[in-house]
């Protein structure tokens, strides 16, 4: 799914086009979906970041979320993290995990490497559905970025 | 120094002469020494065959087989290379020959006749040598016995440090798929059915009009059977993590502990009269998340399979008994049949249905596991409709452990 460069709020990163799916269908609930991109693996999603392009949603400061799943493809989540974090114009995005995994290990490194927030993606669906709304809403809607404050 | 009868110490006078020997004997045989007495060299030889001597008396002037002779025979045997031999001599007997005695190893010279007194103290000074280089040769025999016994030890405990670090490798190396394992169970076998919940969710949100009840009936047993197994993969996930995780041991207020984990099971159900008696608890030691999960698992099963009670009765109690800790939790629930017993605490091993009581049977193989890792146990009693009683044994702290924090009493 594409948007205009315009609309591009928030990115996903998911592998998976059934949590992929899930996930957009939550976030059409809030109203949020228009202005989501989701891209395929962690090159796609580095492609997408750390694009310096004068149309650039970094560049252009629209992009205020991303949601991260930790296994991937090619880069996996956390060595998208650990790029992000060492990009100047990146380094205060919020990035949220959104992953299967409860795994210690990875909650550590995330946390290690500078994660605003690890969510795990519950089975139940109408806990899924919740998560996903709840964490839009947050992120988009009651969150402060840096230069925000008039 | 005592002559102990093992201890003996032998003395060998040689002479041809039966009268010059006999008094050689009578002049020694006073000491305590066990004498012997041979008439020829080569009657020494044969007697050296035999025995050790602490020294030897040797006449110089014998028939057939002179004293340097005899001496020099003796001297050249490794046995008695070290014998002291004395040699007994007229006065008449020229330097010269002297001197030939002193090279073939004589340590001394007594001319006959002889003074009882001098050669007395001549020979008790030989058998204090004799018995002090015994001495040193049986603590250098015992030493090197030692040292043997210690080589072997070592070789021993070598072998089996080699085989244990062989063994903790395999163990490392199997603890490392295990989690590999479970990292992958964790990461991948829960998107599939987040799908099969979700997209059957989806199905009844948009297209439930167009099912009758049964297709929409049929479609929920799909999702709970889908939000079963997410669950079961993750009580069996925490189940491996409870045998990899790292333990913290501390001192533990075992009844705050149980007192915290009570309010909060009030709290999931508070429309329900349960009656908590809880008896003063003695202090362990542990990993205090661990043995919060052990009180967690114990009183919510005892709240759950007492749902039918109209009150509840769930008693908590601990002691120190027989060298180790003893705790237990005893309700009036739907309790169990004796014979399932060994099956309480296998994983996935249910005594209920699953419409009686919901549950994925793995509560009490955690707490088995974290009791193991303890090195405490668990059992469990029970009668089918009468109650069931949990006891478990945890090790006794050590007498200095700190009190845990924050406490002054």
């Amino acid at each position: 799914m594409n948007v205009h460069e315009q609309e591009l709020q928030i990115l996903l990163v998911e592998d998976n086009p059934a949590d992929a799916e899930l996930t957009l269908d939550a976030l059409r609930e809030g109203h949020l979906v228009n202005q989501v991109q989701w891209v395929k693996d962690g090159a796609e999603a580095l492609g997408v970041l750390l694009d310096r392009g004068p149309d650039s949603a970094v560049v252009n400061n629209r992009l205020r979320l991303v949601l991260l799943d930790l296994r991937l493809p090619k880069v996996d989540g956390l060595e998208v993290l650990r790029a992000l974090r060492a990009d100047e114009r990146t380094r205060r995005l919020p990035v949220v995990v959104l992953t299967s995994s409860h795994e210690e290990i990875d909650i550590a490194r995330a946390y290690d490497l500078g994660v605003n927030s690890y969510l795990v993606k519950p089975v139940e669906s109408e806990a899924f559905m919740k998560t996903v709304n709840h964490l839009g809403l947050y992120w988009m809607l009651l969150n402060k970025l840096p230069g925000e404050t008039k | 120094m005592n002559n102990h009868r093992d201890e003996e110490i032998n003395i060998l006078i040689v002479d041809d002469n039966p009268g010059k020997r006999s008094a050689l004997e009578t002049v020694v045989s006073g000491l305590g020494f066990r004498v012997l007495t041979a008439a020829s060299g080569q009657e020494a030889l044969h007697l050296l065959l035999a025995h050790d001597f602490a020294v030897i008396l040797l006449d110089v002037n014998m028939p057939i087989m002179d004293g340097f002779e005899t001496a020099s025979i003796i001297h050249g045997r490794p046995r008695s290379e070290h014998t002291p031999i004395i040699f007994v001599t007229a006065i008449s007997t020229t330097d010269d020959e002297r001197f030939r005695g002193y090279r073939l190893g004589a340590v001394d010279y007594v001319f006959s006749p002889v003074m009882p007194e001098v050669l007395r103290a001549k020979v008790a000074v030989f058998a204090d040598l004799y018995r002090l280089r015994r001495g040193a040769v049986r603590q250098v025999e015992q030493l090197a016995t030692m040292n043997e016994q210690l080589r072997k030890e070592v070789a021993a405990r070598y072998q089996a440090e080699e085989a244990l670090t062989r063994s903790n490798a395999d163990l490392l190396v199997a603890n490392r798929e295990l989690e590999a394992f479970s990292y992958s169970v964790s990461h991948d076998l829960r998107a599939p059915l987040r799908a099969i919940d979700g997209f059957s969710r989806k199905v009844i949100t948009h297209y439930g009009d167009q099912l009758d009840d049964e297709g929409r009936r049929l479609l929920q047993v799909v999702r709970d059977n889908a939000q079963r197994m997410g669950q079961l993969i993750d009580d069996l996930l925490a189940f491996s993590r409870m045998g990899r995780r790292e333990m913290e041991l501390r001192p533990v207020d075992m009844e705050a502990m149980v007192k915290g984990v009570v309010e909060e099971l009030r709290a999931v159900e508070p429309q329900r009269v349960i009656e908590f008696a809880l008896a003063p608890l003695p202090r362990a030691r542990g990993d205090a998340a661990m043995l919060r999960q052990v009180w967690l698992n114990l009183l919510g099963n005892a709240v759950k399979f007492s749902r039918q009670r109209p009150v509840a009765n769930i008693e908590i109690g601990g002691r120190a008994a027989g060298g180790e800790l003893l705790y237990w939790v005893k309700d009036n629930g739907a309790g169990f049949d004796q014979q399932y017993a060994d099956k309480l605490f296998g994983v996935f091993q249910r005594l209920h249905r699953q419409d009686e009581f919901e549950g994925t049977g793995v509560g009490l193989a955690i707490t088995q596991r974290i009791l193991h890792r303890h090195h405490g146990r668990i059992r469990g009693e029970g009668q089918p409709d009468a109650g069931a009683t949990f006891q478990f044994t945890l090790p006794l702290p050590a007498l200095d452990d700190p009190r845990p924090e924050g406490e002054t009493s």
